[in-house]
């Protein structure tokens, strides 16, 4: 940790240039950046949601680039086991066996960002292991405890093949500070680029446009400390929050409804209080990044949904359905809740 | 013989006072009353046709007297008339005794057996009346509730109450109520067409809110702008999402400009934010609120409506 002053302005500065560098890398993709951004300075961890070949490993390679710090990357299998996170063996030259750290702690503290492709294919082993992780950012392993204070935990879900595939359970979703969604872009004119742009063929030669190591990532958490005690809130916005909070628990209670839905019968259980703080701290970095110390609603707005839709738990008859009424529901709660 | 001659003369006007009367009254004929059917109060007329001898009367001190017996039965009247077409002789008495005993079932009374006595100078005379039954019932539920005092006293005229200052009365306040209660809806909106003008409502309240100006009253003229907009979108209207508003309401477009400026003050006041001028009190906003609820209402009188000039508006 670092003891000297936090100037946030310059931090702002940096923050806007990350976002603008990352924004050259992804085309159309303004709001996923945005959102990256703010998960970074709010130390959260993201899952990232998107189908095949969208761009989420080199929105990941870029954001790991500009953060600085050790990069790792494993990949969810079937047959993949804790230990394999904190360790691999082999046989060495000598012919005898070695035992070495695993890609957790291979860099030690250094690690910054840390990859999990395609998380539910792994057992639930391992998402015991990650719960920890992610909750305590320490892992125990060769009879000591590894620290990792600066690491964030990036995962991707798998969503369009279920075979061999392992839900995540709730208490791990929970740990998650969003869900992001990564969409290919739709404007004709950016297609147009992707398809025959070569610059962006070749996703290093892209991501090395990224100036790396431009946020100082062992400043990150005093970063986002500064943030969360520089921006304020206030009594009507603390009452807009928690009403937010309390219609995705209770929605009837708040006029929401879905056509062809059981409004009663939609939700199991609302956000959690973990998630509700992750929202008004995620929208205290919007807040920072928009120039304000002082949050308003559409602060909470720019972050609610990938704050708290993946925290819902529905009821079995719409949890298979979660994509098609995620979004009219966190919709729906945003448009009856009332503030001034 | 001084002595036995006064003992023979007691003994003769003895045998004189106890003489048999079947010779001068003889009981012919008894017609019994019906022996069902009786309530409470009903008479119960037993007629008598007796061969009455010259002379012999009725003796009045020997009839039954009121409150006497067992007060089942009282006689109510002795009437006799001259039956000649029966005997030369005949009368016909006829006891006319009302029942005074009320029953809780169905029951049937039995009246004792009565003497008549009949009386010529000293000399007295006696007829047996046989004991009989008869069967009463108790008095019903009155049969109908419009004619309750008839029916409980068949006979009894009502004298019906004077209604018509208590109907007027009650009229009266009938009416007061009604026009407080018009009065109350129409200065809380929600009077017919005011229900779906909001901004309407919006105004008022915030007119209601002008002679103050502190920041409390700036809140609620504030929150009377934004209940009024949200209700009108249907949903939450934000500063962020004014334009959408403005698109689906074009109506209020020419205020867009105004309404921005009062949000961003609204936020300014709720949220913490730097002031913003223009709205610092609830009068600056009640303009706004006037020049809104003008359009709101000329939209609800529908497009063949031109707008009027909104200058002086408030």
């Amino acid at each position: 940790m670092h003891s000297e002053p936090v100037d946030l302005s310059t931090w702002r500065a940096h923050a806007l240039e990350f976002e603008r560098q990352l924004n050259t890398v992804l085309v159309g993709m303004p709001r996923t950046v945005r959102l990256m951004t703010i998960a970074v300075f709010s130390r959260g961890h993201v899952l990232l949601e998107g189908d095949v070949g969208v761009g989420k490993t080199t929105l990941l390679k870029a954001v790991a680039r500009g953060i600085g710090g050790a990069y790792q990357r494993i990949e969810g299998t079937v047959d993949l086991m804790p230990g394999d996170l904190v360790y691999h063996t082999y046989v060495g030259d000598d012919g005898r066996p070695r035992v070495e750290p695993g890609p957790l702690i291979a860099q030690g503290s250094e690690l910054a960002v840390f990859f999990f492709n395609e998380i539910n294919r792994a057992r639930p082993q391992v998402h015991a292991l990650l719960l920890r992780l992610m909750a305590e950012r320490t892992v125990s392993a060769f009879n000591r405890e590894y620290r990792l204070p600066w690491m964030q935990v990036f995962a991707d879900r798998n969503r369009v093949e279920r075979e061999e595939t392992f839900e995540l359970p709730s208490a791990a979703r929970d740990r998650f500070l969003m869900e992001i969604s990564v969409e290919a872009p739709s404007a004709r004119e950016q297609l147009r680029g992707l398809m025959f742009d070569t610059r962006f063929h070749d996703a290093d030669a892209l991501i090395s446009s990224v100036e790396p190591g431009m946020l100082d990532h062992t400043r990150l958490n005093d970063v986002a400390e500064a943030i969360q005690a520089t921006v304020q809130s206030s009594p009507v916005l603390d009452d807009y929050g928690v009403d937010l909070w309390l219609a995705t628990r209770q929605p009837a209670d708040y006029g929401v409804r879905l056509s062809d839905v059981d409004i009663d019968q939609f939700i199991l259980s609302g956000a959690s209080p973990r998630g509700v703080a992750m929202l008004a701290r995620a929208a205290r970095v919007q807040a920072w990044l928009e120039g304000r110390d002082r949050l308003v609603p559409e602060d909470m707005h720019t972050v609610f949904f990938e704050a708290i839709a993946h925290r819902l738990c529905l009821s079995p008859v719409y949890e298979t359905q979660r994509a098609l009424y995620a979004r009219p529901f966190v919709t729906e709660v945003l448009r009856q809740v009332a503030s001034p | 013989m001084k002595r036995s001659s006064a003992s023979a003369l007691l003994s003769l006007l003895l045998f004189a006072c106890s003489a048999p009367a079947a010779a001068t009254v003889a009981l012919k004929q008894i017609e019994w009353p019906r022996n069902f059917g009786y309530r409470l109060g009903d008479t119960v007329p037993v007629t008598l046709t007796l061969d009455v001898a010259a002379g012999w009367a009725p003796d009045r001190d020997g009839l039954p007297e009121p409150g006497q017996g067992d007060r089942q039965f009282e006689l109510r009247q002795l009437t006799v008339r001259d039956a000649p077409e029966r005997c030369g002789n005949c009368r016909v008495y006829t006891l006319e005794w009302q029942l005074m005993k009320s029953v809780r079932a169905p029951q049937t009374l039995r009246m004792a057996p009565q003497s008549l006595r009949f009386r010529k100078d000293n000399a007295v005379a006696e007829i047996k009346v046989p004991a009989f039954e008869i069967s009463t019932a108790p008095l019903l539920h009155w049969a109908s509730k419009k004619d309750i005092v008839s029916s409980v006293h068949p006979g009894y005229l009502a004298t019906e109450f004077d209604t018509r200052a208590p109907l007027l009365r009650a009229l009266g306040w009938g009416v007061a109520g009604v026009l407080l209660l018009l009065a109350g809806l129409w200065a809380g909106g929600r009077l017919g067409g005011q229900r779906a003008r909001p901004f309407a409502r919006a105004w008022r309240s915030v007119r209601a809110l002008c002679a103050r100006s502190d920041a409390d009253a700036l809140q609620q003229a504030f929150r009377a702008l934004h209940g009024a907009c949200n209700e009108t979108a249907g949903a939450t209207v934000f500063a962020s999402n004014l334009p959408d508003f403005i698109a689906h309401n074009p109506a209020f477009a020419d205020q867009s400009e105004a309404l921005r400026t009062a949000f961003a003050a609204s936020r300014a006041c709720f949220y913490g934010l730097p002031p913003q001028g223009g709205y610092d009190s609830p009068a600056a906003l009640l303009r706004l609120l006037a020049a809104l609820r003008d359009r709101e209402k000329l939209r609800a009188k529908g497009p063949s409506v031109r707008q009027a000039p909104l200058s002086r508006a408030a």
